[in-house]
């Protein structure tokens, strides 16, 4: 499995070293520098809103290549959201609603082939997609 | 992100280089900073820009407004595929004054 994995300090600082790990990645495989920077958007779009309701004192970042697609999944556990669909749903159920806003995730949406989102235990597990190869 | 200012003949010119995420638009916004409430005729070249997130997308629409507010020119050029597919996605290209690059800018502001 052609993988790698990043986890960061659960800040908005923190989540700085994100855009250069997805861009070496991409880099080393000769994915379109077009694609790195669209998962770059994406990621800073769902990050920022994930620091304020994780419990974890990281988040964990993976990033792989799959066939002609490039599969992101950001890990983190506590209170979280599934943005995949209409209106977003919290976790747990008695969560503050998600500090998301509509633009954020309009462009995650518009930008992305694929998104889910899982709970698993504590953990909260986003995943999304976007073909880098024609 | 790095910003490169630069006083011209009649505008003030604006290079953003980098990226524009969550962690550098205040860095941004801190380059725009007064001028587009002074009504300064103001130049945004993204022509060495990489990306913009939705933080980056705020400082323009708020400068955008200052500007206007103040009977001031506010243009944006020089956007790669990316950066012009974020304000396409958005739709604020529909409300800002975008050219596809600074002499097509300039001739607009010369006009």
């Amino acid at each position: 499995m052609d993988n790698a994995i990043l986890k960061v300090r659960n800040s908005v600082k923190g989540t700085g070293r994100v855009p250069g790990f997805v861009q070496n990645f991409c880099r080393e495989r000769g994915i379109p520098d077009s694609v790195s920077a669209d998962i770059c958007i994406v990621l800073d779009e769902l990050l920022p809103s994930l620091v304020p309701i994780t419990s974890s004192p990281r988040i964990r970042v993976e990033i792989e290549v799959e066939a002609d697609c490039l599969k992101v999944s950001v890990i983190q556990s506590g209170e979280g959201y599934d943005i995949s669909v209409p209106g977003t749903v919290c976790w747990p159920q008695n969560a503050p609603e998600a500090r998301i806003s509509d633009l954020s995730l309009h462009l995650i949406h518009s930008l992305i082939n694929e998104l889910t989102c899982t709970r698993i235990n504590e953990d909260n597990i986003t995943v999304f997609t976007k073909k880098c190869r024609a | 992100m790095e910003v490169n200012k630069q006083d011209r003949e009649n505008y003030l010119y604006i290079q953003p280089i980098g990226k524009i995420d969550t962690l550098s638009a205040p860095s941004f916004e801190a380059a725009l900073g007064e001028y587009v409430k002074k009504g300064i005729t103001c130049v945004v070249d993204f022509s060495d820009t990489s990306y913009i997130t939705s933080a980056g997308l705020r400082v323009v629409m708020v400068a955008a407004k200052k500007s206007a507010s103040a009977q001031g020119q506010f243009i944006l050029c020089g956007m790669n595929t990316v950066v012009q597919n974020v304000f396409d996605i958005s739709g604020f290209n529909k409300i800002l004054t975008i050219y596809p690059d600074l002499t097509t800018a300039e001739l607009a502001i010369n006009k």
